[in-house]
């Protein structure tokens, strides 16, 4: 079998840009777009309807134009396999099969699995029309956006130089791109409704830090014991359809940051479920996830789920081995893969270029106890012992959170070992988060923030699928999502000053230019909560 | 000395098995629905063993609204008796000797307590987001406000019942209910009732605040619920509540929360699985076996 690299995006040598592999994306993805029925107009409606918290007459033009994607090699068709606004019994069949649409897997342990399986299916798709431009099909690999590597470059938190500009330059051919009338060549790779179109503050990289993920020491935790896994909380029934696609469950953090940080980054067609496979960034993006995934498993040590004997036999691992994900394909037979059939990349006919980590700080130990079981099946729930009030968020606020009955009691009454959280629960908004927010424990009110400052520093709250999340339409319950960031460090090195009951939490945008106020953002409760 | 040994390894076993459990019921503090289903279940199947037993005893039909047999209903016509009893139609609760009003409620909380675990992943959640001494608190109110508004739909339910019986006899009744039940499953009030069912609550951690919260999400609950599974339900309450119907109704109420509504197939699976049930419904109904 041919392995073919998938390689970054940015590179260092004089030429970088278009890459011969990047030239060949944006080839396939002219094809994928010529086969998508009134693209251009989908995307003019979406950038309206983003400004407008989504109207019912923008929203059915859209349902409209989107129930034409039935050509599997279209980018329509293979972005609605993530997610549509199309509802059921509007979506295409082909070859009398009903189409496999809005099947993606978040909050959980399936994402990474998922995303891989959705990455190939993708890629064996652009391969076809690179075959049919008498391209190198065989050894072409998906590029990625390699964000995650910018403190060797900061010019890497920056859209890849092809994604940006309507046009090609000059001295760039993209095979099977025709000229437009005024002569100009279009470039596939552009998308005009991207917040993000070029160079972000360097001064802010938090949304494309990989740290806090690649430094949990499990791949997965049992939902509701309040861990922060890196790749999700464990569903132990498989065949329940509503968990498995449920977007309220426990995120892993890679989840979290960097991947659903870099979606509310770009933002546009990228903020949402629905419409993020329509911009070719979300393919560079995932590839970078699925990267990801690779060096915490393999450079790190961490391995893949029930790789040992630990676990084997639990629902856990009857769930891992048996929930299958299926696409369907042009001819419409259907291809079924599961996790275990996802984990070895060069069995599956793919390489990175590299997947060395980031320069990491020292890892703190695993919890006390979390190495009972191969995810800490057996760990205590988390305890609540301070809550804020409902609270929006516009701007950056200082959030109160107390609890007790005003008792002065400090970290040392609680367990020395004990493990701490800052859990959000009910976040909701009328439209797609413009911008996460970096999460502050215990600052004082004149205190300046800093997210370098590791005492309170917690995270960042990422907001990718809260939109989603709180729809009343019946597409969700519409009570939002919730969020848990691991607080232990920071409780830990304010222990001789935060009083657990009577303490503050600091939410700061990221991008505070951005209309943060149109997204409506609410939080329902803030907790610090212990285990 | 090998007794003694037993029976230490014995008690070692037995507290390592009570420890076990311990840890299993503080993860799932919802596990008293189980138990609260479990009762309904034994209600239902009892009643409609007495029921079958009382007509094994005593075969002659039954004249609507003989003295004092609330549970009587025509077998002649299939029509409503003149008692009005359509609610307490778990086979026979006089045959347990039950007046009238207690035999209705106790067909109506049966009725309510078969369907607990359908909240149980509610209640979990808002247990285990509130502090060790409320759990118990707030898994209680979150049930009992959704009980409670279940009971209230459950008698309306009773009285759109005994009016459709009177005006169509007990087997159209019962193919009315299953015609609008089905209707219901393809209409996007449905579909939102029915997501609604997945809502949480994280309640305030004061004890007073939590349970004020707790059944006030327990009620919403329990409006979503209704307004998703009532025509299915009234399938139920107009061939009589018993297992035979009350099971797969339950088990497509149960079915469905584990579906997407605006995605899976659920509606079309469920529609048929309600044809089917409501068929079944008739005619046992129309044989008089209901």
């Amino acid at each position: 079998m041919t392995v073919a690299t998938r390689q970054a995006a940015w590179r260092d040598d004089a030429g970088n840009g278009w890459h011969e592999d990047l030239v060949w994306y944006a080839a396939a993805v002219h094809q994928m777009r010529l086969r998508t029925p009134q693209l251009e107009e989908f995307l003019l409606l979406l950038g309206e309807a983003l400004e407008q918290d989504f109207p019912a007459a923008l929203v059915d033009q859209m349902v409209t134009i989107a129930a034409q994607w039935s050509d599997p090699l279209s980018l329509g068709y293979q972005s609605q396999v993530h997610g549509t606004i199309v509802p059921v019994d509007q979506w295409p069949t082909i070859d009398g099969q009903r189409a496999l649409w809005l099947e993606c897997a978040h909050n959980h342990w399936f994402f990474l699995p998922w995303h891989r399986a959705y990455l190939l299916e993708f890629e064996a798709v652009a391969r076809e029309h690179i075959e049919q431009l008498g391209g190198p099909a065989s050894t072409w690999g998906l590029p990625y956006w390699n964000y995650s590597d910018y403190r060797d470059n900061p010019a890497r938190l920056g859209l890849p130089l092809p994604l940006r500009g309507d046009t090609l330059p000059d001295d760039v051919t993209v095979p099977g791109v025709e000229p437009r009338p005024d002569g100009s060549l279009p470039n596939p790779l552009f998308n005009p409704v991207r917040l993000m179109q070029g160079d972000p503050d360097p001064g802010d990289d938090a949304w494309a830090d990989p740290t806090t993920a690649l430094q949990r020491p499990h791949y997965a935790n049992q939902q509701d014991t309040g861990r922060v896994s890196f790749g999700g909380g464990v569903l132990e029934n498989a065949t329940n359809q509503a968990l498995f696609h449920d977007r309220t469950r426990e995120h892993g953090q890679v989840d979290v940051q960097p991947h659903g940080s870099v979606h509310v980054q770009v933002n546009g067609a990228m903020a949402l479920f629905q419409t993020a496979g329509l911009d070719p960034v979300f393919w560079m993006h995932h590839c970078n996830v699925d990267r990801l995934w690779e060096t915490f498993a393999r450079d790190l040590g961490h391995g893949f789920p029930f790789t040992g004997a630990a676990g084997t036999g639990t629902a856990a691992h009857q769930s891992w081995t048996s929930r299958q994900f299926r696409f369907l394909q042009s001819d419409g037979t259907i291809r079924t893969w599961t996790a275990p059939d996802v984990l070895e990349v060069e069995e599956l006919g793919y390489e990175y270029d590299s997947t060395a980590p980031p320069p990491l700080p020292p890892t703190p130990p695993p919890p006390a106890g979390s190495e009972i079981q191969p995810f800490g099946l057996d760990e205590p729930i988390p305890e609540p012992v301070a809550a804020s009030e409902p609270f929006t968020l516009t701007a950056a606020t200082d959030v109160p959170v107390t609890g007790g009955s005003g008792e002065d009691i400090s970290v040392a009454a609680f367990a020395p070992d004990a493990e701490w959280l800052l859990r959000f629960e009910g976040i909701r908004s009328r439209r797609p988060a413009p911008t996460s927010f970096h999460v502050y424990l215990g600052l004082p009110a004149d205190a300046d923030a800093s997210w370098d400052d590791s005492a309170h520093y917690v995270g960042l709250l990422s907001l990718f699928g809260v939109y989603e999340a709180s729809r009343d339409d019946g597409s969700s319950p519409g009570d939002g999502q919730r969020r848990t960031l691991d607080a232990t460090g920071q409780v830990r090195a304010q222990e001789a000053t935060l009083r657990p009951f009577d303490t503050t939490v600091r939410l700061v945008p990221v991008d505070p230019d951005r209309d943060i106020a149109g997204a409506g953002l609410e939080v329902a409760r803030l907790t610090l909560e212990f285990a | 000395v090998n007794d003694a040994v037993a029976v230490g390894a014995a008690s070692v076993r037995s507290v390592v098995a009570a420890s076990r459990l311990g840890a299993w019921r503080s993860r799932h503090p919802e596990w008293g629905l189980y138990t609260v289903a479990a009762s309904g279940w034994s209600v239902l199947v009892v009643l409609q063993l007495a029921d079958l037993w009382r007509r094994a005893e005593d075969p002659v039909p039954v004249v609507p609204g003989h003295a004092g047999h609330a549970g009587h209903r025509s077998r002649h016509t299939g029509h409503l008796g003149a008692s009005g009893d359509v609610v307490a139609s778990a086979g026979d609760t006089s045959a347990l000797g039950l007046g009238p009003v207690v035999g209705h409620g106790l067909v109506v909380v049966a009725m309510v307590a078969v369907m607990a675990p359908l909240v149980a992943a509610n209640v979990r959640f808002a247990a285990l987001r509130s502090p060790r001494r409320n759990r118990r608190l707030v898994a209680l109110s979150v049930t009992s406000g959704w009980a409670a508004v279940w009971v209230v739909g459950a008698a309306g339910l009773g009285v759109l019942a005994w009016l459709a019986v009177g005006l169509v006899g007990r087997p159209g009744a019962v193919v009315l209910a299953t015609l609008v039940a089905v209707g219901w499953q393809w209409t996007g009030r449905k579909r939102r009732s029915l997501s609604r069912c997945h809502r949480v609550l994280a309640p305030p951690l004061a004890p007073r605040a939590a349970r004020r919260a707790g059944r006030r999400h327990g009620r919403e609950l329990g409006l979503s619920c209704l307004a998703s599974c009532a025509p299915m339900m009234a399938i139920m309450v107009v061939a009589g509540h018993g297992p035979l119907v009350a099971a797969p109704l339950t088990g497509i109420a149960w079915y469905e929360r584990r579906r997407r509504p605006h995605h899976d197939p659920a509606r079309q699976e469920t529609s048929v699985a309600l044809g089917a049930a409501g068929a079944v419904a008739c005619l046992l109904v129309a044989v008089g076996v209901l």
